[in-house]
């Protein structure tokens, strides 16, 4: 008896990023994997955290960093990252996320990551416990 | 091995872009006890190129360069050079010498970006 051979296959898996918490005084980290080929050249590699709206990105926050590029023969994927600096000035609540590298005209723009970024005021003094912890004569 | 004219090395770039004027040295020592007229021929790949003297009259133990030039063409190549001496009558291959040169690009591109991670610092 004969048996039907079944190829194995493999789909698309979509794994959403999981949220990230960040306050005041906190660093977002964002790594970019990015593909080059040609001449080495230094751009600019930038990331936003903001709001996606009908008029496009409504950016709060960002950071940029130069990127030295070395010459690749052929496409080549590469990592790098850019830290923004969550400062007072962007308010609570959940924002998106993108990167690009250039300058004025990008040359490349990532898709944009939507509702990635929380970000939570800090809240009021508070102590949690207190116990004794050791005493002597003094 | 040489017999007199040995190829001590060639120096040239590892890349250049289309187009470029690749210069090519090719330093050439007379191993010889005597002095003898040495000269330099090569190609790219298949194609010969010029240098910058047919030939040198070199003393025992001197180094000399002989400077040859070529055009990069729209592909990696390799260059062999061969050194040569004057035996009275004739000319006589003596060394041999490869190096490889490769076509870089003179545009840079970037194809994507895609944010993969982000963490709190």
């Amino acid at each position: 008896m004969g048996a039907v051979f079944i190829p194995s296959e493999f789909g698309v898996i979509f794994l959403p990023l999981a949220n990230v918490q960040v306050k005041a005084g906190d660093k977002l980290r964002i790594t970019c994997q990015y593909t080059h080929r040609g001449k080495a050249e230094s751009q600019p590699l930038y990331a936003s955290i903001g709001k996606t709206g009908w008029t496009g990105f409504d950016e709060v926050l960002h950071a940029s960093k130069t990127l030295s590029v070395p010459e690749d023969a052929s496409w080549q994927a590469r990592e790098a990252y850019v830290d923004i600096a969550i400062t007072t000035s962007i308010s609570a609540g959940v924002y998106d996320l993108y990167a690009k590298i250039g300058g004025t005209f990008p040359k490349v723009i990532s898709p944009t990551l939507q509702d990635v970024v929380e970000v939570t005021e800090i809240g009021d003094s508070d102590f949690g416990e207190i116990s004794i912890t050791d005493y002597a004569k003094v | 091995m040489a017999k007199y004219a040995d190829i001590i090395k060639i120096d040239a770039p590892s890349s250049a872009i289309d187009g470029a004027t690749v210069i090519v040295d090719v330093s050439v020592k007379n191993i010889g006890t005597s002095d003898q007229n040495l000269a330099v021929t090569a190609v790219f790949d298949s194609t010969s190129f010029p240098f910058q003297f047919d030939y040198l009259l070199v003393l025992p133990g001197q180094t000399v360069i002989f400077r040859g030039w070529f055009t990069m063409p729209s592909k990696n190549v390799g260059i062999t050079a061969w050194s040569w001496y004057w035996e009275g009558s004739e000319w006589v291959q003596d060394d041999r010498y490869e190096k490889q040169v490769s076509l870089s690009q003179a545009t840079s591109e970037f194809g994507s970006i895609e944010i993969i991670r982000y963490e709190r610092r």
